[in-house]
């Protein structure tokens, strides 16, 4: 088990759309990173590139999916209209 | 007069003329001539994120990431050799304080100016698009006298001891009512601040101590944080992320919040909401924290460094985490820079 640094709400981290990422400031300077993939797997430890330090991102799995099937629902609309 | 400089130095914070992982021992930084000239009489050396700024006779230079403008240059070009930002000189700069990816400039009339990161509203405007150069606007009567910057916030004191708070209000709310604030200093989710009386305020986050309170994991309102008058006079109040720092005019430290690197400078681990002395420090005359590591400057002339270390932010050559002060080489103050004679 992982001693976290902290404990990160998702509405915290910021959103890349290119790469799908989230990320949220590291005190060594980087940033904490997790992809939206990893956040579909059921995924909540994300780490910092350039140290050993790793947040738990909290976030309800259930709405994460949720709001996910709507934006893609609704994107499937744009595209069919 | 010499800059030493140490820690991270992924995007050239350092100012070493490159980027590295880590400089792990104080290592001399060379400077332009004029700027190596004004830090003889007067400099204020302060850093961010991945950024690096040095205020010196009304003239800024700065070093480091500059990927949202927090060097205040269009280009958004980041450098890693301390250089002029000519945007700034004719402001009459006194102050500067670094946030995380953005930068405040405090003028010797009162006026404030930030460039950089907006997206949280902590340069006075919601933006997502890069900052060149605004002027926060003041609320009050008084001109700002003092400013700090944190994680996603930025705080001001104006002359007549009020504060101005900007930035993300979901851990640190706006104030109102605090009056007679001398020194403010703002962490990754709180703001401690010192008034005249003697009191030490704080507010935010909570969940290390870091606001001075036992129980509750964040303090809604600026509360009082218990402080023994046997102790002394306060002069300065600093914060990290999660923990701070005073110093008193018995020229002693005192440090609360979180401990799970050392950054409270003692033998055991564990965090203190209530601001306890670090017995070995006598003698200091100035004090700096960086985001997970404390700073001292002892009136030899000596700093003393402890706390996160995986970046070699202590500077003693090791990257294990340090929790009693050790002694630095080198000689200044600062964020994990030093200037020596």
């Amino acid at each position: 088990m992982s001693v976290y640094h902290d404990e990160v709400e998702i509405e915290d981290f910021e959103y890349d759309s290119e790469s799908e990422i989230y990320y949220y400031p590291c005190p060594c300077g980087d940033r904490f990173e997790i992809s939206k993939e990893q956040l579909e797997s059921g995924e909540e430890e994300a780490t910092c590139p350039s140290c050993s330090l790793i947040v738990k991102v909290i976030y309800n799995k259930e709405e994460f999916f949720q709001s996910e099937e709507i934006m893609h629902s609704s994107s499937k609309k744009e595209l069919t209209t | 007069m010499q800059l030493f400089a140490w820690g991270t130095n992924s995007h050239g914070q350092l100012g070493q003329g490159y980027e590295s992982e880590l400089v792990s021992v104080p290592t001399l930084t060379a400077l332009p001539e004029e700027l190596e000239n004004a830090i003889a009489h007067n400099c204020q050396i302060t850093g961010g994120g991945n950024h690096s700024i040095i205020s010196s006779n009304g003239r800024i230079w700065g070093t480091g990431f500059n990927n949202v403008g927090q060097l205040c240059s269009i280009e958004k070009k980041s450098i890693s050799f301390f250089s002029e930002i000519h945007t700034l000189t004719s402001r009459n700069i006194t102050s500067v304080a670094c946030g995380w990816d953005f930068s405040l400039f405090l003028a010797a009339d009162g006026t404030l100016y930030g460039c950089g990161s907006s997206s949280f509203g902590q340069l006075g405007i919601l933006s997502n698009e890069t900052v060149n150069l605004t002027e926060l606007q003041n609320t009050g009567t008084h001109p700002f006298s003092q400013v700090s910057a944190g994680l996603r916030n930025s705080v001001a004191v104006t002359s007549n001891g009020y504060l101005q708070v900007w930035g993300s209000e979901k851990y640190v709310k706006q104030v109102s009512g605090l009056s007679a604030v001398v020194k403010v200093s703002c962490g990754q989710q709180h703001i401690v601040a010192l008034n005249t009386l003697n009191q030490l305020i704080a507010w935010g986050t909570n969940n290390h101590g870091q606001c001075g309170q036992e129980r509750l994991k964040h303090i809604q309102y600026p509360s009082a944080i218990e402080w023994d008058e046997a102790n002394g006079k306060i002069l300065d109040v600093v914060s990290g992320w999660t923990h701070c720092m005073v110093l008193t005019d018995r020229q002693q430290v005192y440090t609360w919040g979180r401990n799970t690197y050392g950054q409270l400078g003692r033998a055991s681990l564990t965090n203190t909401f209530r601001p306890e002395k670090i017995p070995e420090l006598e003698g200091i005359t100035s004090i700096a924290a960086g985001s997970e590591h404390s700073m001292a400057l002892d009136k030899l002339g000596q700093v003393w460094a402890w706390g996160w270390n995986e970046h070699g932010s202590i500077g003693n050559g090791s990257v294990e985490n340090q929790f009693r002060p050790v002694r630095s080489i080198g000689a200044g103050a600062g964020h994990s820079f030093a200037i020596v004679e």
